[in-house]
């Protein structure tokens, strides 16, 4: 078996006390940074970057790679505690998890929570370790056409997260595609409604965007409640940890979760977003109650948690086996190991397997610690709840202000941050959804670059959808899925959900 | 409802208000005959890790040895890298604040129109200590084994040959360089604009673009010593060592890209502060270490002191605005 003696080449790195320091300091920093919203992987990494050069280069991944699995695994928290996405992959999980926690379900979710990202984490290293190379020249396949084929189906997908009106959802779809346009356009360089303001040249950066969406607006919101009464988590804290019927609903949306955000970590650009929203998606579609989700569903949870640590065993794998950084975690990896002199490619895993074994082997025993760590916190965590809001609320607002000042210590940033803040507390006074908005947001630049890219290469003919066997294959789905959606009987049982809930 | 909105409006001011007291916080002192005192603010106009991040970085590892400060390197990533341009020229003249300046930033981003500064007077230039190198590469199994039979093919099948540069044509060194050879050649490319060099490593991997036109880094060169990608030309003088063979457009053209990279700062700093950068980056150039990492990013060290580049860079300026113009010129005929 020749696996197991790579394995057990790359355990006998990590058992050395100084590999085991690396990657505990790895995995615990990243778990807090993913606590704080707004400071994510790429900011701690980046300040990171240099200490390492002084370490041994395995060493130094060691430590940056458990930062990045680390802080999906702490992403999570504040979504379920505040409704403060940690990272961009933690969105989702506002839905459901911060309802679990209002109805006094905050330890379950959080719980689920760790114990998916634990399963998903191990499984996508299983994937990382028996098919790492086939599935790199594969994901070498998808081009421009291949994404747009792929950003249509998850835009389709997107008609599944609305738990309202259908026509709210739409518009706040639109909203969100009009407000990703903002920036340079790639292909000439000239602007686009960025009216003279020079900051908004790159665009709206999603951290800012996402944590005044859901976080600053969630805090106006309580104010005006805490005012009155303090009734907001209307139950108390039951159970910590997740019952039998909690692991019997999530057993399979964890195993969902995992496969998928596997596969689409691989791919480049944005897989832990993506395969959070889509593994939300498709619990919702298949499962037998969907009107319990955005109601406090542990399958919400469960799902999108799965999916954005199972992305990050997958985002290894185009960097390890062909030197490519899916995102720019994986580029700030690469460039920790290049300043080593391990030039990651084709040829890496041949000529330094203790490198790519390394890895596999420190993410086992790095997850691992990431459970034993998590699993104590969660009673400290729950504790946050009943800190009085004069002092939990300022909080909030403060670690948000320097989360988003940080990302490109840009002050413009807190601004954007609030201005969403405030639109997003009128979202929701008059019940407009923020999930769909983020996810067109996200999928709505890709889709149009990938569209003009495609057509760049087709000269102008939409055949190139079609005569690529990748592209039609998602083509195909897509638009079956929205035949399904127009076929009477089953718009009928669509429509009646949103009725029930209005 | 009433009372609710009051107090969002007072968190919103106070937070606003705090962040404006944050940007204004300012330590600077009116004299420093014994510079520099304190750490020393270092802004880079690309994201950590990539060949430029790593560079720098390496550059103010090696000057904090000869100035006894440490330097404090932050990524501002964005707009061209022109928010660094931004950053730098409002900063303080008082030796504390630098930027990376890379060719993009400073020469051609104010060129193309968009850019809050409109030439390179409102900066103090430096110095320069690399050069990029940008091969020009196709993919192995191509039936194009030099430049030549590449635009011999071209000159055939108009738009057939399918380039990717970082970037849009008109703002960046790489469109601006490609295109004079287009013109040279009279042949026409298509562009497939794509966003960093390891997206365009992938998509020529991939078979999805003809011809690769970005920067270098090892894992690229991987690609050319497994035989998989094969360099056809560089788009300035300067080549990947053990590849000289190849030509460069200067020897087949007689132009270069614009491509330094270097240190910059806001206008007006004193002169102590300039002679001792002045000193530091002669040393920082031939410091062992610094050379060496320069070697593994294949992106050699190539110094022009303060006079040498100003000088470079008065000449090379209207040039490049010239072609900028043009470039802009024939994009609006395109758009009609």
């Amino acid at each position: 078996m020749e696996v197991l003696d790579n394995l057990y080449l790359g355990f006998s790195h990590i058992f050395i006390l100084e590999n085991l320091i690396y990657c505990f300091l790895g995995v615990f920093i990243g778990t807090l940074i993913g606590v704080l919203p707004g400071i994510g992987p790429v900011g701690a990494m980046s300040i990171l970057l240099p200490a390492t050069f002084k370490t041994s280069p395995i060493g130094s991944i060691i430590m940056l790679g458990g930062i990045y699995y680390g802080a999906m695994y702490g992403g999570s928290t504040t979504s379920i505690l505040v409704n403060i996405p940690g990272e961009a992959a933690s969105v989702v999980t506002c839905l459901d998890g911060y309802q679990m926690a209002r109805h006094g379900r905050a330890g379950p979710a959080l719980g689920i929570a760790a114990f998916g990202s634990f399963i998903a984490g191990t499984l996508s290293i299983v994937g990382l370790m028996l098919i790492a190379p086939p599935l790199a020249s594969i994901a070498l396949r998808f081009g421009p056409p291949e994404y747009f084929s792929l950003m249509c189906l998850g835009l389709t997908i997107l008609i599944y997260l609305a738990s309202g009106s259908i026509i709210r959802a739409l518009m706040m779809a639109v909203f969100g595609v009009i407000i990703g346009c903002v920036g340079q356009d790639a292909e000439t360089g000239s602007p686009r409604f960025v009216f003279g303001i020079y900051d908004l040249m790159d665009g709206i950066g999603l951290a800012p965007f996402v944590m005044g969406l859901f976080g600053i607006s969630e805090v106006f919101l309580n104010i005006e409640q805490v005012l009155k009464e303090r009734n907001i988590f209307e139950t108390k804290l039951k159970r910590l940890f997740p019952n039998l019927q909690d692991w019997k609903d999530s057993a399979m949306p964890i195993m969902r979760g995992s496969i998928l955000g596997f596969l689409l970590g691989i791919l480049p650009g944005g897989g832990a977003v993506i395969s959070s929203f889509a593994s939300y998606g498709i619990e919702k579609k298949i499962s037998k109650h969907p009107e319990k989700f955005g109601k406090g569903a542990i399958e919400g949870v469960a799902g999108p948690e799965s999916a954005n640590n199972s992305a990050t065993g997958g985002a290894f794998i185009p960097l390890l086996t062909l030197g490519i950084p899916p995102n720019v975690v994986m580029a700030l990896l690469l460039g920790a190991l290049m300043m080593h002199g391990v030039t990651p490619g084709p040829r890496l895993i041949q000529e330094n397997p203790v490198i790519f074994w390394g890895v596999v082997a420190s993410m086992y025993v790095g997850n691992g610690m990431l459970l034993l760590l998590n699993l104590p916190l969660i009673g400290l965590w729950v504790q946050v709840l009943k800190v009085p809001y004069k002092i939990l609320f300022p909080l909030i607002i403060l670690f948000c202000v320097i989360g988003a000042y940080s990302i490109n210590n840009s002050t413009f940033d807190i601004a954007i941050m609030l201005i969403f803040g405030v639109l997003g507390y009128l979202m929701r006074k008059y019940n407009f959804e923020g999930a769909p908005m983020v996810l067109a947001f996200v999928l709505g630049p890709m889709l149009e670059n990938a569209l003009r890219l495609s057509l760049l290469m087709s000269d102008g003919s939409f055949l190139i959808f079609f005569n690529r066997p990748i592209a039609a294959g998602g083509m195909i789905v897509t638009i079956l899925m929205l035949i399904s959606c127009i076929v009477p009987v089953i718009r009928k049982k669509r429509e009646a959900i949103p009725l029930e809930e209005a | 409802m009433k009372r609710g909105a009051k107090e969002i409006l007072v968190i919103v001011g106070l937070v606003v208000t705090f962040a404006l007291l944050f940007q204004s916080v300012d330590l600077a002192k009116a004299k420093d005959p014994d510079y520099p005192t304190r750490p020393i603010n270092f802004y880079i106009s690309y994201g950590a890790g990539g060949t430029t991040d790593l560079m720098f970085r390496a550059f103010c590892d090696t000057a904090k040895k000869y100035l006894g400060q440490p330097f404090v390197p932050i990524n501002k990533v964005g707009a061209a890298g022109t928010l660094v341009g931004v950053t730098v020229m409002n900063s303080k003249p008082d030796g504390y604040t630098f930027g990376s300046f890379a060719a993009t930033n400073v020469i051609i981003a104010p060129l193309s129109g968009e850019s809050p500064y409109k030439d390179i007077s409102n900066f103090t230039l430096i110095g320069n200590f690399a050069n990029y190198v940008y091969p020009l590469m196709v993919k192995a199994d191509a039936p194009w084994r030099t430049w030549k039979e590449l635009i011999e093919w071209a000159r055939k099948n108009p738009r057939g040959i399918k380039v990717s540069i970082t970037g849009a044509k008109s703002n960046t060194s790489m469109g601006v360089c490609v295109s004079q050879a287009e013109m040279k050649e009279n042949v026409e490319f298509t562009y497939i604009p794509l966003k960093s060099s390891s997206e365009t490593l992938s998509a020529i991997l991939g078979g999805h673009i003809t011809l690769y036109g970005s920067t270098v880094d090892p894992s690229t060169l991987e690609y050319v010593k497994e035989g998989k990608l094969r360099i056809l030309a560089f788009m300035d003088t300067c080549k990947v060592p053990g590849y000289e063979s190849i030509p460069s457009f200067q020897e087949l053209y007689g132009f270069s890209i614009i491509n330094v990279m270097g240190v910059l700062g806001p206008k007006g700093l004193p002169d102590n502060v300039l002679k001792k950068w002045d000193d530091t980056f002669a040393k920082v150039v031939k410091d062992p270490d610094f050379v060496n990492t320069a070697n593994r990013m294949y992106t050699p060290v190539v110094y022009m002191n303060r006079t040498e580049l100003n000088k470079y860079m008065a000449e090379i300026y209207p040039k490049a605005g010239e072609i900028i113009k043009m470039l802009q010129a024939e994009e609006a005929k395109q758009k009609k």
